[in-house]
């Protein structure tokens, strides 16, 4: 009998266990998220929404990277975007997360991908980024949306985010690449922005010989000297020659891909660099400039926004130059040609397609988020080139016109290599650079096993 | 109430939330493991079954056997350098007459900071131009140290934060130990005329070399299984010189999207340390064990 009560008491107890756990469960959707039912609704039942149903709460997560003090201006934007979505739809909320830009696009968002459980909205990049998750179908499709809201031709250019005809992302705004400089330490060295590798390489000396470090780096994160290099192939190889290491047409050990790698290998053996730059994060390079330690700065165009801020730039607000890389010794193609391109926005998550309410709202926030007032606006106020058309450019600060001049002037654009290359080549190849940076390897050596793995992927593409 | 206290069910029923845990959020992700570890699988796309393939690659791979002797580094670190340290503190401690309360507290401190805390202040310590180390260093004349970004110094940078971190823990657990001998026995000695030199080698570590066996196990699995120190310090930088194999796991797995690949080497982190730890504890069983 007592066995039987002992039997019936542990059934209880683990059935109590199970069924509570489900319980909290539905209880939890119904409640934290309404819109499960509102899509268990419109799966059962495939009736077109009626009033009552459209004004359920409904939260998007929305992923962002703008952390610190240098996206700041970002982030208000961004804010205020979210703010004017959620007036115009007074149902929906969206729930901010902000995540470090290398940990999201490295390792949150690829994991969350793997397991489908990424957010609503994140920020996304064009390229490779974006070619691997469309096709897995991650990706919500915009054509149709972008044609619904009239936005289509509104874009400058979506190629970084387009596979297969379809767009998957929309660029906040777009990039440049090039070399910033400190004005007063320019003057103090009676020196002008450089036009030819010849004034450039005088200025370092110069720079070097007044205890100044020529070029500022930081390159803890393989990407900031492969920003560097990524301009002295687009010179040394051509324009083209990014591309054609994907379409096999260029190979990394080609003497002209080989020349810029010794460009860079030649600046570590005269000390253009700080020392220990191997071991400092992204937001040391700036500080260098900044600081006055270093005279010259190559970075993205981003990176204004920090100069203009009187918190950030601190002496240096409105003493930083900017200029585009002078040509390189026996370059190929035009060598006015810069890295250039709309390769940072926002994705939306394929599952939003299932839901009306998070499509809504998703429209909502595309509305918001990408018209003339806010692209203008990040413009001015954060410095970021406008990705789509801008009647009025008024009222941009002066560091802005000279990157906008370089561009206009510049005789053609090439892509970022690793918005291009395969995650194995760009791994490799940022190891390789660090190595060169390191005074640890022969250039062709490393691009010799570079190639290696270049020539795997694409086989296996 | 005697009778059900006596009866297996019971426990087995107390237990079972616990194993149910254990299961979902140990076993199921090992089994996991092992089976993408034998896949080609780039976390988005269906995997494919490639047999040995990821294996086969792994003993082929440089990089990888770099990085595992780096995690033999962490472990040559805690036993041939750390262990002897802990024991001296250890026993200095338990010498203290005052404060003793104090001094446990204060070597214990660094072992409940997290680890993002001890990489952060330690990268202030080794930052080269305002760092404390390098600025101690000057004063005897020594030449700035790029600590974390030469690959000369930045393994052994993350060692000795490692063993900072680390250090208070054991001391703890083998102060614990000495407290614990019998204090006629010490006294005994004494009257004997032994030396605090011979106290301890003779008669204090051998009574406690089960406990120091215990921290040598731990400091074993804890160096196999190294991972967040190195990913705070450096990343596995300069140029992947301070990577371990948890290290490189996520870089092969979450950087070059071989998840197929990352969960073979996580498979061959997990019998690694299988292999090392069973091979000490063969050889330490046997091992003459003094009672008192």
């Amino acid at each position: 009998m007592k066995k039987l009560l002992l039997i019936v008491l542990m059934l209880t107890f683990v059935s109590s266990i199970v069924l509570s756990g489900c319980g909290t469960d539905s209880e939890t959707s119904t409640e934290d998220t309404p819109t499960d039912t509102a899509e268990d609704k419109t799966k059962d039942e495939p009736v077109i929404l009626d009033e009552a149903d459209k004004q359920e709460p409904v939260t998007l997560t929305l992923r962002h990277t703008q952390i610190g003090e240098g996206k700041q201006s970002r982030l208000v934007l961004l804010e205020d975007a979210v703010a004017d979505a959620e007036s115009k739809l007074e149902h929906v909320t969206f729930e901010l997360e902000a995540v470090d830009h290398e940990v999201n696009r490295f390792d949150k968002l690829p994991a969350e991908m793997a397991a489908g459980n990424q957010p609503d909205i994140f920020d996304l990049f064009g390229g490779t980024d974006t070619i691997r998750y469309a096709k897995a179908d991650r990706l919500l499709p915009l054509n149709s949306i972008l044609d619904e809201l009239g936005l289509t031709d509104q874009f400058i250019e979506l190629g970084e985010f387009t596979v297969d005809g379809e767009i998957y992302g929309l660029p906040i705004g777009g990039f440049t690449e090039g070399y910033f400089y400190s004005k007063p330490i320019f003057e103090e060295l009676s020196v002008e922005p450089p036009t030819t590798w010849a004034e450039l390489e005088n200025i370092a000396t110069k720079s070097k010989e007044a205890g100044y470090v020529p070029f500022a780096m930081a390159a803890q994160g393989a990407w900031v000297p492969m920003m560097t290099m990524n301009t002295l192939v687009g010179h040394s190889a051509g324009p083209d020659s990014i591309q054609g290491l994907i379409d096999g047409t260029h190979k990394w050990t080609d003497p002209e891909i080989v020349n810029a790698f010794e460009v860079l290998q030649d600046f570590v053996a005269k000390d253009y660099f700080k020392q220990g730059s191997l071991g400092l994060d992204y937001g040391e390079q700036r500080n260098q400039l900044i600081t006055g330690e270093a005279v010259m700065m190559f970075d993205g165009s981003w990176t204004s926004s920090v100069f203009t801020d009187p918190e950030q730039a601190g002496d240096m607000l409105g003493d930083v130059g900017y200029f585009g890389m002078p040509g390189v010794p026996n370059g190929v193609g035009d060598q006015t040609a810069v890295n250039a391109g709309f390769s940072n926005g926002y994705g939306f998550s394929s599952s939003i397609a299932d839901d009306e309410n998070k499509l809504t709202a998703v429209k909502q926030f595309i509305q918001s988020m990408y018209n003339e007032e806010m692209q203008k606006r990040g413009l001015i106020e954060d410095n970021v080139i406008p990705s789509m058309k801008v009647s009025n450019l008024s009222g941009v600060d002066p560091l802005m016109s000279e990157i906008i001049e370089v561009m206009n002037s510049a005789g053609g654009a090439f892509p970022a290599i690793d918005g291009v290359v395969q995650a194995e080549v760009n791994t490799i190849l940022g190891e390789g650079i660090q190595r060169i940076l390191g005074d640890d390897v022969d250039p062709l050596e490393m691009l010799e096993e570079v190639q290696q793995i270049q020539e795997k992927a694409n086989q296996e593409q | 109430m005697n009778k059900t206290l006596k009866n297996p069910l019971v426990y087995i029923l107390f237990l079972l939330p616990t194993i149910l845990l254990y299961c979902l959020f140990m076993g199921v992700p090992v089994i996991q493991a092992f089976y993408y570890g034998f896949t080609d699988w780039d976390g988005l796309n269906p995997h494919i079954f490639n047999g040995l393939e990821n294996f086969k690659e792994a003993f082929s791979d440089s990089d990888f056997w770099f990085s595992l002797l780096n995690n033999v580094y962490f472990i040559y670190f805690s036993i041939v350098i750390q262990l002897p340290i802990i024991l001296f503190l250890a026993l200095l401690i338990s010498q203290v007459k005052r404060f003793k309360a104090f001094y446990k507290t204060a070597v214990f401190i660094p072992s409940i900071l997290s680890t993002a805390v001890i990489g952060i202040l330690w990268g202030f310590i080794y930052e080269p131009d305002s760092g404390l180390l390098n600025q101690f260093l000057a004063l005897f004349g020594v030449e700035k140290i790029y600590w974390l970004s030469d690959k000369n110094t930045a393994m052994i940078s993350i060692l000795i934060t490692n063993a900072w971190q680390w250090t208070g823990f054991y001391i703890v657990l083998i102060l614990a130990a000495i407290l614990g001998i019998p204090k006629d026995l010490l006294e005994q000695a004494e009257i004997d005329g032994a030396t605090t030199w011979k106290k301890s080698t003779q008669i204090i570590i051998p009574l406690i070399n089960p406990i120091i066996i215990v921290v040598m196990l731990l400091s074993i699995a804890g160096a196999m299984k190294a991972l967040d120190i190195v990913w705070v310090m450096t990343e596995g930088g300069p140029f992947g010189t301070t990577d371990v194999m948890a290290t490189y796991m996520i870089k092969e797995a979450f950087r070059e999207y071989q998840y197929g690949y990352g969960n073979a080497i996580a498979v061959l982190i997990f019998i690694f340390t299988l292999l090392i730890t069973g091979i000490f504890q063969w050889i330490t069983k046997n091992k003459e064990r003094i009672e008192y």
